[in-house]
């Protein structure tokens, strides 16, 4: 039930997600790339803050809900792997946005940690996963417990790598 | 812990049970200190050299932490032992001297302020390592974990235990 909760969360943050594109499209195509940067700025930080402010919110309860789950003795269930893999698709969802953004000009100053990031990001989930299944006891929940607590903690690291990725 | 099942599915190895999750820490910290360590000494080392090498040194025992615990062979233990140590007096005392001087340290390590910038987890890491290698120092079937006979088998490969099945993986009851 939790499972579908992030599941919620999640498809709630793709339907804010649509504006974002929307209007990415039109401030770029219209505009050269020497129109007010400011004006420019402030919209996208408002609208970027939308992905990784659910990654923080769904990597806190997926981490809740594992660590329940090792509380309960439980072992790794498909609960758990339906939740990690809204987590993923989140996190492709934010490098997504983030290459987009790149590939639009800006650079932070700090271009070689956010690269690999982008690339570590997504496998946390991912590696989290195998490890935690291979664990047939309650410290398997605990393995993703970890990896919603490290994606949560990334989505602030990501804002102080570049503070235009919002929070 | 009490609970029969718990009982019931005793890791028989440091990388299973809590080491599991032990190990996950460990190499979230190895790859972020790491990766850090590497990008701070190839853009500005000399920005803060001392804090810049520290970081590195972290990096390596966290590596070698990771690395010994996920291996979990009687040698590799002791090697997991002496950098779980190396790493808590590593903290405490990086710490201590980035509070006590902290113009040496323009840029944070992982271990300034005693790991207050990673929410102090480089502190309690390695305490939970030394616990989890201890209690399973403990544990019946192990005994040859404290028979410190030779410090040669520290940089030797693991030798196999005659008193433990050749392959542990292979021998192991399935607890399902």
């Amino acid at each position: 039930m939790v499972a579908g909760m992030l599941m919620a969360i999640g498809f709630l943050s793709f339907t804010q997600e649509d504006p974002t594109r929307a209007e990415k499209e039109s401030l770029r195509t219209p505009r050269p790339p020497q129109e007010p940067v400011t004006t420019k700025r402030s919209t996208m930080s408002h609208v970027n803050g939308v992905v990784p402010t659910t990654i923080i919110v769904a990597g806190l309860a997926l981490a809740g809900y594992a660590l329940l789950m090792t509380a309960l003795n439980r072992r790794m269930g498909a609960g758990l792997l339906a939740a990690l893999g809204v987590l993923e698709i989140l996190l492709l969802v934010l490098v997504g946005i983030i290459v987009a953004r790149l590939a639009e000009g800006p650079r932070p100053a700090g271009l070689a940690t956010l690269i690999g990031y982008l690339i570590a990001m997504p496998l946390v989930p991912v590696i989290a996963g195998f490890w935690g299944a291979l664990e047939r006891s309650r410290w398997g929940p605990a393995v993703i417990a970890v990896a919603g607590l490290v994606a949560a903690v990334l989505m602030i690291r990501l804002h102080e790598i570049w503070p235009a990725i919002g929070v | 812990m009490a609970s029969p099942e718990a009982a019931a599915s005793r890791p028989d190895s440091t990388r299973t049970g809590p080491g599991r999750v032990l190990i996950a820490v460990y190499a979230i910290f190895a790859l972020s200190a790491s990766a850090r360590a590497g990008v701070q000494i190839a853009t500005k080392f000399s920005h803060a050299p001392v804090a810049y090498l520290l970081s590195a040194f972290a990096a390596v025992i966290y590596i070698l932490a990771t690395v010994t615990l996920a291996v979990g062979s009687p040698a590799a233990r002791r090697i997991a032992v002496l950098s779980c140590s190396v790493e808590f007096v590593g903290v405490l005392a990086v710490g201590t001297w980035s509070v006590a001087d902290p113009a040496t340290f323009p840029d944070a390590t992982v271990w300034s302020g005693y790991g207050s910038g990673y929410g102090f987890v480089p502190l309690v890491l390695p305490v939970l390592g030394l616990l989890w290698l201890r209690r399973w120092y403990r544990r019946p079937g192990t005994r040859h974990g404290l028979r410190s006979s030779s410090s040669a088998q520290l940089s030797a490969e693991p030798k196999p235990d005659l008193a433990q099945p050749v392959d542990p993986e292979r021998g192991r009851v399935d607890r399902d």
